[in-house]
């Protein structure tokens, strides 16, 4: 059975909200047996053991990375291939998040591994890893495999349940990796919040179908009419008619309202990906056959600069 | 100071298909560009050759149409051109990728500075920047939105959800830069025809010492094996009739979806 191991980094001394979720995508790749768990941040240390005491975790390993943030990847990415190869680990299973992603992509050149990055589903099948995957734009998903040990991959939250919290702690090992970063950080500062859209119960999404009819404005005032939050798929981002932080999909914010309105968008899976939750969603677009049909509660199938001359006129 | 730009041709149409044979992906459409990300690190680039003694040159790697991709950043003010292309490279892995441009930055520098998108608009792994980054024993600064630098060191803005960190390292260095970072400039038509009597190179497997067996295809470790069509069909109702039914029936929908959550102008 490969030697399957959960990696994560502490962020600004924080551990993440998705571990015990993570642990499950290992155990499920792990053909449902124990992983190891690899925590590792600046400061880490034993008092972590309570706070990652989970099901299906048989070993912890507590990584203290002295001076080092999520940022300083050259030598993260050190860290973590060093105890790949100290420990012989076959699989690592990380959140797909930037940080992991780089460091993952660092430790899969040094210890010379493959890695499959936003997988949305482990199983294992018939002695390999099958990695569950969006695929590019088409609506389908693939299964991907990694080649030889040791195989990275990295996950998305596709609503994977997590284990359950253990009562018994485990006794960690305690590391500490010494490595410096030609990076250091001079300053930070924050940002505007990124988004309206993360709170609103009611959304309006514009689509490249709302740009080619030219009923931009329209949808907005609609958008406004309603009380609902306007937001865009990828091309109205690019074209700026809105900010990229208000544009929906897997390369943008992901939403989670009770009711999506969406005009003229295909439904392409980049897009889809971006609306999460049980919320209603309705699709008005002038193709019968759009894939977003099969992502709406109501779809109507009509020409968007018609549609939206008759909605207006019914108020 | 030199500057390198890895860029990638993308399909425009994002309906790429996978062929159920090979699992290779199937571009039928055929019409690409410039990945959309690559456009900003391009941006970054020429604003960064302002500077006396600042150049930058690019580089792709792709079937022979990825050469557009290259005359997009020639018109930009881009040096040299290197189009890495053979039929060895096809089916490359991120690593396999990666190594490909590695062995070419070896070839063509040393470069103080490479810039990448943060990630493809159509695989959308970003793991190319800093693999390539951990090949070339540089760091490697993800989502970086601002950059300037003296030669020696490079100061780099990189924004990480609500906050925006400054970084600074010591050259050589890799960034990577998302979509939307700054406002490229776009190529004036005159630049465009000088950029396409320009030559560029076109640069093989052997050209750069590598071994085919350990690129493309053959040398992938992460592969696809399967499709699998798991995309949960809803069973939703479609609205019907005249344009006129069809917003009426719509706005009655809206409104009592919204009544329930109590929210909007109902609530």
């Amino acid at each position: 059975m490969p030697k399957t191991a959960v990696f994560t980094w502490l962020k600004d001394g924080k551990l993440s909200d998705r571990i015990a979720q993570l642990v499950n995508n290992g155990v499920q790749a792990a053909a449902e047996q124990p992983v190891s768990l690899y925590v590792f941040g600046d400061g880490a240390d034993a008092g972590l053991a309570k706070d990652v005491a989970f099901t299906g975790v048989d070993k912890l390993v507590i990584v203290n990375t002295p001076g080092l943030a999520f940022y300083q990847t050259d030598a993260l990415g050190q860290a973590a291939a060093e105890a790949v190869q100290a420990d012989g680990i076959d699989v690592v299973v990380a959140e797909a998040e930037p940080a992991g992603q780089a460091i993952l992509s660092r430790a899969a050149v040094i210890t010379g591994g493959g890695m499959t990055s936003d997988c949305t589903q482990l199983r294992f099948e018939g002695g390999s890893i099958r990695q569950i995957k969006p695929s590019f734009g088409a609506q389908v998903m693939v299964a991907c495999e990694v080649k030889g040990t040791p195989a990275y991959m990295t996950m998305k939250n596709n609503g994977t349940a997590p284990v359950p919290p253990d009562s018994a702690v485990l006794t960690p090992e305690l590391r500490t990796y010494d490595g410096a970063s030609a990076i250091t950080c001079t300053g930070t500062e924050p940002l505007p919040e990124s988004s309206h859209l993360t709170g609103a119960d009611v959304v309006v999404v514009a689509g490249k179908g709302v740009l080619e009819s030219g009923q931009f404005d329209a949808v907005k005032a609609y958008a406004d009419s309603i009380g609902a939050a306007l937001a865009g798929s990828r091309p109205v981002a690019d074209q700026g008619f809105i900010p990229f932080d208000d544009q929906i999909g897997e390369s943008g914010t992901v939403i989670q309202p009770k009711l999506s309105i969406i005009f003229g968008v295909s439904g392409a899976i980049q897009f889809t990906e971006g609306i999460k939750g049980d919320g209603k969603i309705i699709a008005v677009n002038n193709d019968p056959n759009a894939p977003i049909k099969g992502f709406a509660d109501v779809f109507i199938c009509a020409d968007i600069g018609e549609f939206l001359v008759s909605l207006k006129a019914q108020n | 100071m030199k500057i390198a730009v890895c860029v990638k041709y993308v399909p425009v149409d994002s309906k790429v298909d996978v062929d159920p044979k090979t699992h290779a992906l199937v571009r039928s459409s055929g019409a690409g560009e410039i990945n959309p990300a690559d456009r900003y690190a391009v941006e970054m680039a020429r604003q960064l050759s302002e500077e006396d003694g600042v150049s930058f040159d690019v580089f792709t790697m792709g079937p022979d149409g990825a050469a557009r991709a290259l005359k997009y950043a020639m018109a930009l003010g881009a040096e040299k051109a290197v189009l890495l292309s053979d039929i060895a490279f096809a089916g490359s892995d991120t690593l396999g990728t990666a190594a490909v441009l590695a062995a070419a930055l070896k070839k063509y520098g040393p470069y103080d500075l490479v810039l990448t998108g943060n990630a493809s608009n159509d695989g959308a792994t970003g793991q190319v920047g800093p693999m390539l980054a951990q090949m070339l024993g540089v760091p490697d600064v993800t989502n970086a939105v601002e950059a300037e630098t003296d030669g020696k060191t490079a100061i780099l803005k990189k924004k990480d959800g609500n906050t925006l960190y400054t970084l600074k390292t010591a050259l050589p260095a890799l960034a990577s830069v998302p979509f939307g970072a700054n406002t490229p400039e776009l190529p004036t038509l005159r630049h465009q025809v000088a950029a396409n009597q320009r030559e560029f190179d076109t640069v093989s497997a052997a050209d750069l010492g590598l071994d085919p067996d350990t690129l493309g295809q053959a040398g992938a470790k992460s592969i696809v094996t399967d499709t699998v069509n798991v995309t949960a069909q809803k069973q939703g109702i479609e609205l019907i009739g005249s344009v006129d039914e069809k917003a009426r029936d719509f706005a009655d929908t809206v409104d009592k979806i919204q009544q329930a959550i109590g929210g909007g102008k109902h609530a």
